[in-house]
């Protein structure tokens, strides 16, 4: 239960809920709305059955209505369009939690995610097992493909596994006269996901913080409860993140960071919220070419992109990741930045600001809602002409690639900016 | 209504039919809260023809001769003000969330056919990278459907110069209510371009019958050139006196601004409030000009109006050209929803229109109603077309008979509006909102005639019935009225 729902009163919880005065400005943000077109499956929708739990004394929702709000993926794109300032999550937090007593957090994928987040997420050894595990599975539905997959959204992982050490600094060779500022220093988590299907994504994080000259201190620690706490397990996702943020910790010869950057777009605005006296900030928030903040110039990484620049235009679009775009409010960053490398053709992408699917472990709990906004998501990428896709989170990776065909390639843009260094 | 639901679930999926209680209730408000009512049943259906086969089975049903014949209503997204995609008792909703293909946008002719669901922003997002727009830009543009546009005859800040929904509409696929298809305008069987103006139009005619006359599904519509730049001008004022005849100056003077809003006292406050906009406690108004068109044009008629403006002695000017700078003045009128939302839960949208001149007195006999009912009062107008919109912001929790209050201070309005030549709805329809006060502006013989028209199209009266008009002239018009001895 995240803090924000259980210290709030019931006259805050009320005037949460006043502020939703349905005009419906939502309904074209929220993805299982666009899916459906059911007002129940609107931010709109549910807030109005909502409404009922807070004001109206409803003990039990009823089956119609659970079914609703646990199809809500928590993109929090009805946050983002909403002219009132609905604060639309933290009333789904509550109807989940509290009062309505939905099936997301019952049966069968419940207690294996359960498992998951609580066993295997948090433990670097485990999750090396596990990413063996998947691989091998990889192996056997490319040499069987026949065979029914147990999870729908396989990823790919064909790439060769670099072991990053943890509890180590990698420093910047290029800016080593400013090694004990701690302005130039980050520290940068491997976390569970990311680290376990998509690592390169980390080489590639270190090395372009390098090259922007920023030191870099990688701690011993796994997932941060993000994963958990998205998927309903509030108080395992809370309590984790505690520990996770105990770890955050680099203070020899007296160097002490303070800023802890993320790549993950998911882990970053829920480690956000708990951040203490440690600064968190998104690596897009570090390349934002209006506020830029890295030791090397804003002009001299420009002229890195111009120098590896090759002739050939390569078409390429963007899917904002949710938890960037609309939790952490992050928007444009990367889009202006990507349009500063001349050989690459940015091509907008309809419904842009709309989740792929992904939502953590949504796939698993509803495999057809996922699915269907999945093929959404791909059409629209399909409708652009590029094949070459960017996006800043694993879920949404390995979302969209699951739903696009095999010559279309889902990058990074960490990855695809450190190409050019 | 097992008979019904047995014939449409031979061609409709479980997802489509919704009739749980739960579903109903989400159904029962659009983006007005003072209608509540429930329909019979939600459908979904993805394409045309299971919209007509819909009709037809409701046909079917209602030839059994039951108690009480049932009838249908589109709804796009529900963001009306009207009532207009409330179901009366015996309604289905048919709602087109599912119909929301771009069909064909057409570039050289200046022309996009969509299905009727489509959000009208999203449009726009499609032309983006093109020299064309659509032009009607409604408040709710980012969720309101270009269907929900063409039936109430929406309009927008940007109207006062690119005219309403009506004058970009050149023609339609309709479902009429017996669920034949019909093809209207310049838009042929083939789902081709086909510009035509020797027949009568019936497009015309369709667009402003709040779902009346039928369903339109898919819809042709006019493209407008983007102007090449444009100039947005905010000033504010002591008074809402100076603010009323300088836009009366304005456009008896000749000029036609894109756009030509104010925002007065109470509104301005609360936005103010909200945003921190920085406008001094003495402000009573604001007006927000917007120019647009040919560079060299757009400064002469900048010079012009800077001139009118400061004659009127404004507390405060600012204007830019820059978009981003653009949307932070827009902020005063834009940001008027979420800024009232945050003084009260609830607020009530009115709509009304008075000749441009009797602006001032409309504002005056306004306030007098709200002090009357002790509400609080907050206007915002696009004034250029004498379209006012007085808000009334509430709390039922705090205020059990408010309500009731606004009611009678909503009659009260609509007499004064009467009274200063005024009608009943500048954009946001009729539907039940206002069906009542039709008397107050129509003879029950032009009302006649007018659902004569309506009988063209919808001879049994199931297509949205109990709407726009009356109920005491719906029911007498359909049940009693001899419409042969009428015509004779």
């Amino acid at each position: 239960m995240s803090d924000a729902i259980t210290e709030t009163s019931i006259e805050a919880k009320i005037d949460q809920i006043n502020a939703c005065v349905h005009c419906g400005y939502c309904l074209p943000a929220c993805p299982t709305y666009l899916s459906t077109g059911n007002e129940g499956n609107s931010p709109r929708g549910r807030l109005y059955l909502i409404r009922d739990l807070i004001k109206g004394g409803v003990e039990d929702l009823g089956d119609t209505a659970r079914g609703y709000l646990d199809n809500c993926l928590g993109c929090q794109a009805c946050e983002t369009s909403c002219p009132s300032g609905v604060e639309y999550i933290k009333l789904l937090e509550y109807a989940r939690e509290e009062r309505s007593q939905t099936h997301y957090n019952k049966g069968f994928w419940a207690l294996v995610r359960r498992t998951a987040f609580q066993y295997f997420l948090p433990n670097r050894f485990l999750l090396n097992i596990s990413r063996l595990g998947l691989r091998a599975m990889n192996a056997i539905y490319s040499t069987f493909p026949f065979l029914p997959k147990l999870v729908k959204i396989q990823p790919k992982l064909d790439f060769e596994y670099k072991q990053i050490e943890t509890d180590r600094f990698y420093p910047s060779l290029s800016n080593l006269d400013n090694i004990d500022n701690p302005d130039h220093c980050l520290i940068f988590n491997l976390g569970c996901v990311m680290d376990t299907i998509y690592n390169q994504v980390h080489v590639d994080t270190i090395k372009l913080l390098n090259a922007l000259g920023f030191h870099v201190y990688v701690p011993d620690s796994a997932c941060c409860g993000a994963l958990a706490s998205h998927s309903g397990e509030f108080e395992l996702g809370h309590k984790q993140r505690q520990e996770f943020m105990e770890k955050q910790v680099y203070n020899i010869d007296g160097l002490k960071i303070n800023t802890i950057v993320s790549n993950s777009a998911g882990c970053g605005a829920f480690i956000k919220d708990e951040a203490n006296e440690l600064k968190v900030v998104d690596i897009a928030e570090l390349l934002d070419v209006d506020n830029w903040q890295a030791p090397v110039s804003l002009d001299e990484f420009k002229a890195s992109l111009m120098a590896k620049d090759d002739e050939a235009k390569l078409d390429v679009t963007y899917h904002p990741a949710c938890h960037l775009n609309h939790a952490q409010g992050i928007q444009g960053v990367y889009e202006k930045l990507l349009s500063l490398v001349p050989s690459l053709n940015l091509k907008a992408l309809y419904e842009a600001d709309v989740c792929c699917g992904s939502a953590g472990f949504y796939n698993l709990i509803k495999p057809d809602m996922a699915d269907d906004i999945g093929k959404r998501k791909a059409e629209n990428i399909q409708n652009t002409e590029a094949k070459f896709v960017l996006t800043a989170n694993p879920g949404c990776m390995s979302q969209i690639e699951a739903h696009l065909p095999e010559d279309y390639k889902v990058e990074h843009p960490i990855s695809f900016l450190a190409k050019f260094l | 209504m097992e008979f019904f639901l047995h014939d449409i679930a031979g061609f409709l999926d479980q997802d489509q039919i919704l009739d749980d209680p739960t579903d109903l209730k989400l159904y029962e408000t659009d983006a007005t809260s003072l209608f509540p009512s429930k329909a019979k049943l939600v459908l979904l259906p993805n394409t045309v023809e299971e919209l007509s086969k819909i009709i037809q089975s409701i046909h079917n049903y209602n030839d059994t001769k039951p108690a009480h014949k049932l009838s249908f209503l589109a709804r796009g997204a529900g963001t009306g003000l009207s009532g207009g995609a409330i179901a009366r008792s015996h309604s289905v909703i048919i709602s087109m969330a599912r119909f929301t293909k771009i069909i064909n946008i057409d570039l050289e002719n200046e022309v996009a056919l969509v299905e009727a669901g489509v959000v009208n922003a999203s449009l726009n997002k499609i032309l983006k990278d093109s020299s064309l727009h659509f032009a009607p830009d409604p408040s709710s543009q980012q969720a309101c459907t270009i269907g929900g546009n063409l039936a109430e005859n929406a309009g927008g800040v940007h109207c006062f110069k690119y005219g309403v929904t009506s004058e970009h509409v050149l023609g339609m696929e309709f479902v009429n209510s017996d669920g034949e298809l019909a093809y209207f305008g310049a838009l042929n069987e083939n789902l081709e371009f086909e510009p035509s103006a020797a027949d009568i139009d019936i497009s015309s005619l369709i667009v402003g019958s709040e779902g009346t006359f039928g369903i339109a599904t898919k819809i042709l519509l006019k493209l407008t050139p983007i102007p090449q730049s444009f100039i947005t001008i905010q000033a504010a004022f002591a008074s809402t006196q100076s603010c009323g005849k300088l836009v009366s100056d304005i456009v008896k003077q000749g000029f036609k601004p894109a756009a030509l809003e104010t925002v007065d006292n109470n509104a301005v406050k609360a936005i103010n409030a909200a945003y921190n906009l920085g406008f001094s406690d003495d402000v009573k108004a604001v007006i927000l000009i917007e120019l647009d068109g040919e560079p060299g044009e757009l400064q002469r008629e900048r010079n012009q109006i800077k001139e009118l403006i400061d004659s009127y002695s404004p507390v405060s000017v600012a204007e830019t050209q820059d978009a981003v700078e653009r949307l932070k003045l827009w902020k005063v009128r834009k940001g008027a929803a979420a800024a009232f939302g945050k003084i009260a839960p609830y607020w009530y949208l009115y709509d009304l229109v008075v000749p441009r001149s009797k602006i001032p007195n409309a504002l005056h006999g306004l306030e007098k109603i709200a002090d009357k009912y002790k509400l609080l009062l907050a206007n915002i107008l696009h004034a250029g077309d004498g379209n006012i919109h007085p808000n009334f912001l509430y709390d039922p929790d705090k205020e059990p008979d408010v309500v009731d209050r606004i009611h009678k201070a909503s009659h009260e309005i609509m007499e004064l509006c009467v009274s200063l030549d005024g009608t009943l709805s500048g954009e946001h329809g009729i539907g039940i909102e206002k069906q009542e006060y039709m008397s107050e502006l129509f003879s029950d013989m032009d009302m006649k005639k007018m659902l004569m028209l309506r009988e063209v199209f919808d001879p049994h009266y199931i297509s949205n019935p109990d709407k726009i008009f009356p109920i005491r002239i719906c029911r007498e018009c359909h049940r009693d009225y001899d419409l042969e001895q009428f015509k004779s």
